[in-house]
């Protein structure tokens, strides 16, 4: 069954982890830490590792099955099914959330006249398209633009080097606020151990020995890319400005001026960037629909694909009335709802680790 | 089916069925004579398709020239088992039915009565283009000859590039009516036999009343027959043909075209030129980039042309803006109407000037491109800035080496201006989006089509995008899962010269 190779893995994780944070997070997450973002991205990173590690561990005790196959034999089928209910749910209300935004962001930004909706169907068509083709098929997408995705994102700050202010570098050191480092690296660590996702691809890959070198890159990678885009727009816009502006990484490209070719260089940002959101939405419904097709016992998850794709462009255009509901839950709920279904396979490993203990020969024999 | 009365297997009764069997078949031509020992007997072949003087001098005098003494029996044994007749090619005939294919295939049938056996003698001649240089995939440094018609001619053409025992020819009759010799060339050693055998069950698979040309099969073997895309390279050009079997791939010949199809294919194999290994790799590395920047353009310029001027005026420096905001000033269409205006234009004047007949096609061009072009400007109802778009698309379009790949660009260039026109460069990444996604799943016989990218073949990439030089390229590609795959030692004297110890000039 494995065809997902390692280099797949990386590339893939890599974008899935940068898209969002970079085009969404980084003025929350400045609000949070101010100077300290570095602290809070390399210590969310770690975290994100960490709880990304325990799923490993628990996919490597069944490599050829996904949680929604073997669950239930460590918790218990009433455990087991309303704990994939609310990771199923989850996840989707999680892809309309960032379909939301991105609808948002296009909207706002570019088609001013253009219907939420309209924009919606023709993302939507794309993902629909991407969750159907199967994992095999959005790892391998990741590969195709991996280079100049992860080019284009570290190459577009160093055009304003220029007009950064430097004298604030000093504060990057010297300002400390353990609470926002600690607010701000919940906010990483949500994003990042979204890599727990494996636990439900986990029989499509290959060589899964070296999985965890694979994760551990992808981590490193995004950090780079988030902190490349962060450290900038700080140093350019100050931690105030960047805190309050909705898309700061849109502003700082909009100060790019590239000569008197390009008057203005923003619109080719969504060229890639778009297509990392596209990653981030298919992988999390993609996980919905292997989750809720393994859960019940069914083997295709093309069955589900297009229903539960359509139902996230739905949600993404009716749970959020306005542009402002958005912004809240970014604020208030975002780091928390993306973090329960990554921590969800700690526990089914804490369980399972106790089970064996208490029944190490079952455990063995199974 | 011939049915014998009795055992006597009289001429005339064979006679009378083959002219039943051949009825109003007027090229048929029946040439009964008496020989040797006063045996009756025929000669059945068809107008036009034997050499005459052949059958005159190979056959009908040695003959007639046989000893009048001897049996029946022994005149009908030295024909047909001891092959007397000094023609290379013969072979006997145990049914009417094989006879009379045999006759249809070009073959000259001699019936001797009260013979079962018949005796097929191959005298095939007929009217060939000759060998010439290859019209549409011309080169500067390479070698010219093309395919012509004729499969054996092509096969040759082959053999006196591969001598190796190990390149294989198996030969297929495909098509009820047609029954067109199919070839299939490989190289054993480098050819993978999952691929061989793919590609014989999917042959073997046809059934069709007639084939007359490799597209014919193209489209009944290919693995997704609703994309756009081919899944199947074609080439007129024999030098194509030996580096693709070099590098383990297989060739389909198909009796009556020039154009040979390779399998399996990458997309990035389409965008190669043969022009690119008979010149430097520098040059032919520059002009693959400049290769796939116009492929890229021929499919998105129109587009981004729309996007940027209906939705992202604010990318274009003021003063391009003005220029082009004046010559768009008078038309009175919308951006995507007008793209659309030129672009079915190009495409009827493209159309017209492969039709229509060549003495005429220059002068219609020129009407065409230039009167009308210029009047369209002038008259208002297209933009100055458009025509040049349009122009450079088409320009564009005619890069790309593969027809095919170039007719699929032009065809899906529509859809993009509608979803520009709508959508602007978003519609336009969701478009890309859409082709992505149709590209990673393609495959032609197994083989990804986006390979060596996307899945990665790192060692593969040297010749892509860009070519390495030769003694870079050590090994085969390795996404045709060949179990030995270097193909040269690199460059043997540099490796000599070092143990020498340093420069031999």
């Amino acid at each position: 069954m494995g065809r997902i190779t390692q280099l797949q893995v990386y590339m893939l994780f890599s974008q899935f982890l940068y898209s969002t944070a970079i085009g969404f997070f980084v003025s929350h997450l400045v609000r949070q830490a101010r100077f300290m973002v570095w602290v809070s991205v390399l210590l969310g990173a770690a975290i994100g590792l960490l709880i990304t590690y325990f799923a490993y561990r628990l996919s490597i005790r069944r490599p050829d099955q996904t949680l929604g196959q073997y669950g239930s034999q460590i918790v218990g089928r009433w455990v087991h099914y309303p704990l994939m209910a609310a990771v199923i749910a989850v996840n989707l209300y999680a892809a309309a959330f960032i379909t939301r935004q991105v609808i948002d962001f296009i909207v706002i930004n570019f088609l001013p006249d253009t219907p939420h909706w309209a924009v919606a169907l023709l993302f939507g068509f794309c993902v629909a398209r991407g969750v159907r083709s199967g994992p095999v098929t959005v790892f391998r997408s990741a590969q195709g633009l991996f280079l100049l995705s992860v080019a284009a994102t570290l190459t577009f700050p160093l055009f304003i080097s220029n007009q950064i202010d430097t004298d604030m570098a000093i504060a990057f050191i010297t300002w400390f606020e353990p609470a926002g480092i600690w607010n701000g690296t919940v906010i990483v660590a949500a994003i990042f151990s979204e890599m727990a996702f494996i636990i439900y691809f986990f029989p499509y890959i290959t060589k899964r020995k070296s999985m965890m070198k694979s994760l551990s890159w992808a981590t490193v990678t995004a950090a780079l890319v988030v902190l490349m885009n962060a450290i900038p727009t700080i140093m350019l816009f100050g931690p105030e400005l960047t805190a309050n502006l909705t898309y700061p990484t849109l502003e700082v490209i909009r100060f790019i001026r590239a000569g008197t070719f390009l008057e203005n260089l923003d619109p080719l940002l969504i060229i890639f960037w778009l297509f990392t959101t596209f990653l981030k939405i298919a992988i999390f419904t993609l996980t919905a629909s292997i989750a809720l097709t393994h859960t019940m016992k069914m083997d295709n998850s093309k069955s589900f694909s297009s229903m539960l794709t359509a139902a996230v462009f739905v949600f993404s255009i009716y749970l959020f009335p306005t542009a402002a509901h958005v912004e809240r839950i970014a604020v208030e709920s975002e780091a928390t709802f993306l973090l329960l279904p990554n921590i969800v396979p700690v526990m089914y490993l804490t369980v399972d680790w106790l089970r064996s203990l208490a029944k190490p020969s079952a455990h063995k024999a199974q | 089916m011939f049915k014998n009365r009795g055992s006597s297997f009289q001429l005339g009764e064979r006679l009378k069925w083959l002219k039943n069997h051949f009825s109003h078949t007027s090229d048929v031509i029946y040439h009964d004579f008496v020989a040797g020992p006063g045996v009756a007997c025929a000669l059945v072949h068809l107008k036009g398709m034997v050499d005459l003087a052949a059958i005159e001098q190979s056959v009908l005098k040695v003959i007639s020239s046989m000893d009048p003494s001897m049996s029946q029996r022994e005149f009908a044994e030295r024909l047909l088992d001891h092959k007397e007749l000094p023609i290379q090619q013969q072979s006997v005939k145990e049914t009417m039915e094989d006879a009379a294919k045999g006759v249809l295939d070009g073959q000259a049938l001699l019936l001797i009565d009260r013979e079962r056996r018949l005796l097929a003698l191959t005298v095939a001649s007929f009217e060939k283009r000759s060998i010439q240089e290859a019209p549409n995939e011309s080169v500067i440094r390479g070698p010219r000859e093309a395919f012509i018609e004729d499969l054996d001619t092509n096969i040759t053409l082959m053999r006196r590039r591969l001598k190796s025992e190990l390149l294989k020819t198996e030969l297929y009759h495909i098509g009820e009516r047609t029954e067109t010799a199919v070839a299939l060339l490989y190289l054993e050693d480098v050819c993978s036999p999952q691929l061989l055998d793919e590609m014989k069950r999917r042959l073997k698979n046809i059934d069709v009343d007639g084939v007359l040309g490799s597209s014919y099969l193209e489209e009944m073997i290919d693995d997704n027959p609703y994309s756009p895309f081919p899944q199947m390279q074609y080439t007129e050009r024999p030098d194509v043909v030996a580096a693709s079997l070099l590098e383990g791939r297989i060739a389909v010949f198909v009796n009556g075209t020039p154009i040979v199809i390779l399998a399996p294919v990458t997309m990035f194999m389409l965008i190669q030129s043969a022009e690119d290994y008979y010149q430097r790799y520098t040059s032919s590395s520059w002009l693959r980039i400049i290769r796939y920047f116009f492929l890229f353009a021929s499919l998105l310029m129109p587009s981004i042309y729309i996007a940027v001027t209906t939705f992202h005026a604010d990318m274009i420096p003021e003063r391009l803006l003005m220029t082009i905001a004046a010559s768009r000033e008078v038309v009175p269409f919308p951006a995507l109407v007008e793209a659309f205006i030129m672009e079915l234009s190009f495409e009827a004047l493209r159309e017209a000037t492969l039709r229509i007949p060549k003495a005429i096609g220059q002068s219609v061009s020129i009407i065409g491109a230039l009167i009308i072009g210029t009047a369209a400007v002038d008259a208002g109802i297209v933009s100055a800035a458009m025509v040049i778009i349009v122009s450079l698309t088409g320009i564009s379009s005619y890069i790309i080496p593969h027809f095919d790949l170039s007719l699929a660009f032009r065809l899906l260039r529509f859809p993009f201006m509608i979803l520009a026109g709508i959508f602007g460069l978003f519609g336009i990444v969701c478009g890309m989006i859409l082709i992505y996604l149709h590209l990673l799943e393609l495959r032609s016989f197994g083989v990804p089509y986006l390979a060596p990218f996307a899945p990665v073949h790192l060692k593969d990439i040297k010749d892509s995008v860009v070519r390495a030089p030769w003694w870079a390229m050590i090994t085969r590609p390795s996404f045709f899962g060949l179990p030995g795959r270097r193909r040269m030692a690199s460059r043997k004297w540099m490796q000599a010269r070092g143990k020498d110890g340093g420069n031999q000039g």
